[in-house]
């Protein structure tokens, strides 16, 4: 009897460490289609993983491609791509996030316009109307750091617009956006600058203000100049472009481009 | 005339405190051969070198006519006792005194017989399925000393061999040793802080301060030879009760 | 011998034990009573129980090769003299002070060099691909895993083991019955603790293998997409299932080290 145990436990070992040397299986995916055997490699931000998981499965089923979709934040992104040299495909937070690899990139869509709002605490308990109001003294606000995110620059950019760049009370900067709806959602911000789609979160609600109107950007899908299939590409770019990935950001609050 | 068992050839080791300053002597076939010494005078560096565990700085460790280090740990075939006994503690006694038929690939059987024979001998038969942390402080020697000798080495090296004992089986012992060497016919070098031991047992007696041995005489001259002041005062040569030393 | 005044120093040990549990008992509690909210529906997603999978299959390979490389390592160190020891010593501690990220990054250069060109021709691609997560684990942990063997090893006296060769045993003879035995315990606590530490790699993983769902996404990588998107619950049921795999691996040391019989006169 307790010889089986360790025997067990070794067969367990042994057998992930040959998956280990000789690599597992890739996935079965769907047999139909005319990009079978295909395959694509896409770095994505990962403040948009819900909508972009949708859209890339749904380009699965209908071409049998296979891609694999890699989640992170921007600057791990361009470390990533700069020394591998490897992929198809960037979705990007915003322009600026693809500039310090615009070296590699072919070219470039717009998909859908990336919206900076102002986050306030459900209910918005202390009454904020707009950027103006943060220069009071007892709102706490957070942002994201204005040196690595684009949506940290929108917010310095505000401040000094709105003429309270030094009369806001700045609890913290983080280097993602998702983090901040976070410290709203706890209560340990009154007010954030990010994204539309990160206030999809407990306690978080968008104060109705056209203050940040102007800062709206793009995302892009900057298509990589790699040794990428060059007909996987082409559909995926095709298909960026169709219907069905409109509807599927339109169901996660996006706004199409124009 | 045959090659001594063991010989210190002006040999220098260094090892933390420790020091051992150009000793030279000789220990014959079958000889039981004693140096005494202070605690802490480097005498189990003197036992660890003549054991060829460490390289002298100068000067040659022989034995059997060669140099100990020229042959590999496993091969010497020098039984070793520790004042500690370094019995292993993960292995019952019976495992420990058949270590050495083991380690050579012998087959169970024979394994079995031998040690259940020496175990006897050595009156531990009875505590062969005990864990050395359950002896008793001479059982465990005995058990030691089974495994020492279990290869019928040529040289037994012992440190301190009876001083953690009482005197009763302080007495026991030394007859055992005086057995073990005709038995066995094998040479015995071992270091020991009491005089009278060394008196009693010896053939030849070292007398070792500050690392350097001061000279190699015989039981019976052991008081009377001629020493320098340091070596007289350290063994009290005239002293009524034999000589004990008070800072042994 | 009624009413004896408990001794001042243990109180205060007893003290400072309660602030180390609450400090630690504390976020365990959070894990359970939040991560157990959405604990089902997490498991009953196919990319959680691949992440589990990914995530235990991983820690068991990269320990493995961690300690076949450590032991010897940390045998050598402890156990020989030879010039530059402590030069070599001073190397293997030198990354464990480096974020776990840059030495992702580190590996990502590596592998992404032309060295790494010809390895992924070969068949063994590392760059995006499981089999790095294992090497971004067994990377980060071998110079503790060196550290635990070393101290393992430098706490048993070298006497037993110069007995045992003059009893007959080769060096390697001296190490498997000797050595290894008496630091058992002691190593299958590194080996957990190796484990543990595996399982909960991130940083360099992230870097050198990024996440993709269903390929290279273990538990803490999941942890953070979920973090990503603000599901709080799932992120801390991930958790939950980490909390609860490390409890069974513990459980599975403790039966391993407690085997052996009456060693000492007073057990």
């Amino acid at each position: 009897m307790p010889l089986t145990i360790p025997v067990m436990i070794g067969r367990l070992v042994m057998a992930a460490f040959i998956a280990f040397a000789q690599g597992t299986k890739e996935e079965e995916i769907a047999k139909t289609g005319n990009l079978q055997g295909k395959s694509l490699f896409i770095y994505c931000g990962a403040g948009m993983q819900k909508p972009f998981q949708k859209i890339v499965e749904a380009f699965q089923t209908r071409t049998g491609c296979d891609v694999n979709v890699t989640y992170a934040n921007a600057a791990q992104i361009q470390t990533q791509i700069t020394q591998t040299k490897e992929g198809a495909f960037f979705i990007a937070g915003s322009a600026e996030e693809v500039k310090p690899v615009s070296n590699f990139v072919v070219n470039s869509i717009d998909l859908v316009k990336h919206i900076p709002v102002l986050a306030v605490a459900q209910g918005n308990p202390k009454r904020i109307g707009g950027i103006k109001d943060l220069g009071s003294g007892d709102i706490v606000t957070v942002i994201g750091d204005p040196q690595s995110t684009p949506i940290g620059k929108i917010a310095k950019k505000a401040f000094s617009d709105y003429g309270v760049a030094d009369k806001v009370n700045l609890g913290a900067t983080t280097t993602t956006a998702p983090q901040l709806a976070t410290l709203i959602g706890l209560g340990e911000a009154d007010a954030a600058i990010v994204w539309k789609e990160n206030c999809d979160a407990k306690d978080v609600e968008i104060c109705d203000t056209k203050d940040l109107d102007r800062y709206v950007k793009v995302v892009p899908a900057a298509q990589l100049d790699f040794n990428s299939d060059a007909e996987a590409v082409q559909a995926f770019s095709d298909f960026l472009a169709s219907s069905t990935v409109h509807d599927i950001w339109a169901s996660f609050g996006y706004v199409l481009v124009q | 005339m045959s090659d001594p068992i063991l010989r210190f050839d002006g040999v220098t080791v260094r090892r933390g405190d420790f020091l051992l300053d150009h000793i030279s002597f000789s220990v014959e076939n079958q000889e039981m051969f004693a140096i005494i010494g202070r605690t802490g005078a480097g005498k189990t560096l003197l036992l660890e070198a003549a054991a060829g565990f460490y390289r002298p700085e100068a000067g040659s460790v022989l034995y059997r006519g060669s140099p100990v280090l020229d042959v590999p740990l496993y091969r010497r075939n020098i039984g070793y006792l520790y004042q500690e006994y370094c019995l292993f503690p993960h292995m019952t006694a019976e495992e420990n005194i058949g270590y050495p038929l083991r380690m050579r690939h012998e087959d169970k059987q024979a394994v079995k017989e031998n040690v259940r024979d020496i175990a006897f001998r050595f009156g531990v038969d009875g505590v062969l399925s005990q864990y050395p942390g359950t002896l008793s402080g001479g059982e465990q020697q005995r058990v030691a000393l089974a495994r020492a000798l279990l290869m019928h080495p040529p040289l037994l090296l012992l440190d301190e061999p009876f001083s953690a004992l009482d005197p009763v089986t302080k007495k026991r012992m030394y007859r055992m040793i005086q057995k073990v060497r005709k038995t066995y016919a094998c040479a015995v070098l071992f270091v020991t802080h009491d005089f009278e031991e060394a008196r009693l047992l010896a053939d030849h007696i070292g007398v070792m301060i500050g690392g350097r041995l001061k000279g190699v005489v015989t039981p019976t001259h052991l008081f009377d030879h001629n020493w320098d002041e340091e070596t007289h005062a350290f063994l009290g040569s005239t002293c009524a009760n034999g000589g004990n030393d008070d800072d042994a | 011998m009624k009413g004896r005044r408990p001794d001042t120093f243990v109180t205060i040990c007893m003290l400072l034990m309660g602030i180390a549990v609450v400090s630690i008992g504390s976020n365990v509690l959070v894990v359970v009573l939040q991560g157990a909210k959405s604990l089902f529906r997490s498991v009953s997603q196919s990319e959680t129980r691949f992440a589990i999978g990914l995530s235990v299959g991983s820690a068991c390979v990269s320990t493995l090769v961690c300690f076949l490389l450590a032991v010897p390592t940390a045998y050598v160190l402890t156990r020989s003299s030879f010039p530059g020891r402590s030069a070599i010593e001073g190397v293997l501690e030198l990354t464990m002070t480096l974020p776990n990220i840059v030495l992702g990054l580190s590996l990502l250069i590596i592998f992404a060099s032309p060295f790494g060109k010809v390895l992924k021709k070969t068949g063994f691609a590392v760059v995006f691909n499981p089999r790095g997560v294992v090497i971004a684990q067994l990377v980060v942990n071998l110079p503790f895993a060196i550290k635990h063997a070393s101290a393992a090893f430098r706490v048993l006296s070298v006497k037993l083991e110069h007995v045992a060769g003059l009893l007959g045993a080769s060096p390697f003879r001296q190490f498997t019955s000797v050595l290894l035995p008496l630091s058992k315990n002691s190593l299958i606590s590194a080996v957990i603790l190796i484990w543990s530490r595996a399982l909960g790699e991130f940083g360099a993983t992230m870097m050198l293998v990024g996440v993709t769902r269903m390929k290279t996404e273990t538990l803490p990588a999941s942890i953070y997409l979920n973090v990503s998107v603000n599901d709080l619950d799932g992120a801390l049921s991930s958790a939950f299932i980490l909390l609860m795999i490390s409890a069974i691996s513990f459980l599975v040391a403790d039966w391993l080290t407690r085997r052996g019989g009456k060693r000492s006169r007073y057990e």
